[in-house]
């Protein structure tokens, strides 16, 4: 047999675009996060970090589209857990995220926006380390956002 | 027990100067909608002045943070506040890696969050 054992464990959650999900969502990230290494403390920003993933999805990328096509649809996110690091993919097939809705790049701007919003995006470039959106041509093709954080030492 | 919960805690202070509430559970893009429909109904009863026990507030997201923060500024232009009591640690290493406690009223007793209010 040619098939090597795999040595990257992979988690695969599939899902359906609504918020009642997202504590499950982020009860996995969480738990993964901590068997791997990371503090409480990271573990909770990495949490974090891909609610905000999630909530973008569900009420931007899936926010406008019809109940019917809503039904057929799914959040999906994939944890690859290695020795070094966590990384995270968030995938949807919406209609991605409107122009200018990428989010805030301080929290000055934010706080200075008539109502608050973008803060999530924030997030997520703050406390991942990497941080990629691929959106491939064509409206309705959906995102993959990709996040990686790393292990790093403990200090003392 | 329920993931999100809005409970009155309401005071023996005379007169009634604030309305005073806790939250349990978590605060993210499900649950956001009760707190603020709460609070909305408590505006447009003429409350302005607020305390919000979040000790037992386990978790919060951008939704709740940006609830808080749209609250703090409708309240702060009629000369109302929010104080918010007591941050679990979990909460308050998120609003304080973000910048927020710069920004929001936080107070540590019961006593504290008074003297804001009534101050």
């Amino acid at each position: 047999m040619d098939e090597q054992p795999r040595r990257v464990p992979v988690l695969d959650l599939i899902c359906p675009p609504q918020t009642d999900m997202l504590r499950l969502i982020r009860s996995v990230v969480a738990t993964v996060s901590q068997e791997l290494g990371f503090s409480a403390e990271e573990a909770g920003l990495i949490e974090l970090a891909v609610d905000e993933a999630c909530t973008n999805v569900i009420v931007h990328a899936y926010g406008e589209m019809d109940e019917a096509r809503k039904a057929e649809s799914v959040l999906r996110v994939q944890i690859r857990a290695a020795s070094d690091r966590l990384a995270i993919q968030v995938i949807d097939t919406g209609s991605g995220l409107p122009e200018g809705r990428r989010g805030v790049d301080s929290l000055e701007e934010y706080t200075a926006r008539p109502r608050p919003s973008g803060l999530g995006s924030f997030i997520i470039t703050h406390f991942m380390d990497e941080v990629a959106y691929d959106s491939p041509e064509g409206s309705g093709s959906g995102t993959v956002l990709s996040m990686v954080k790393y292990l790093r030492p403990a200090y003392g | 027990m329920k993931p999100f919960e809005v409970i009155d805690a309401e005071t023996s202070n005379e007169p009634r100067t604030y309305a005073a509430l806790a939250l349990r559970g978590y605060l993210d893009a499900h649950t956001v909608s009760d707190f603020e429909a709460y609070m909305d109904r408590a505006i447009e009863q003429g409350m302005l002045r607020f305390l919000v026990d979040i000790s037992e507030l386990n978790y919060m997201s951008s939704a709740g943070i940006g609830a808080i923060m749209s609250l703090t500024q409708r309240l702060r232009r009629a000369d109302g506040e929010l104080v918010l009591l007591r941050p679990s640690e979990k909460v308050f290493k998120i609003l304080e890696k973000l910048g927020f406690t710069r920004i929001f009223r936080l107070a540590y007793s019961r006593e504290e969050a008074e003297r804001i209010l009534n101050g």
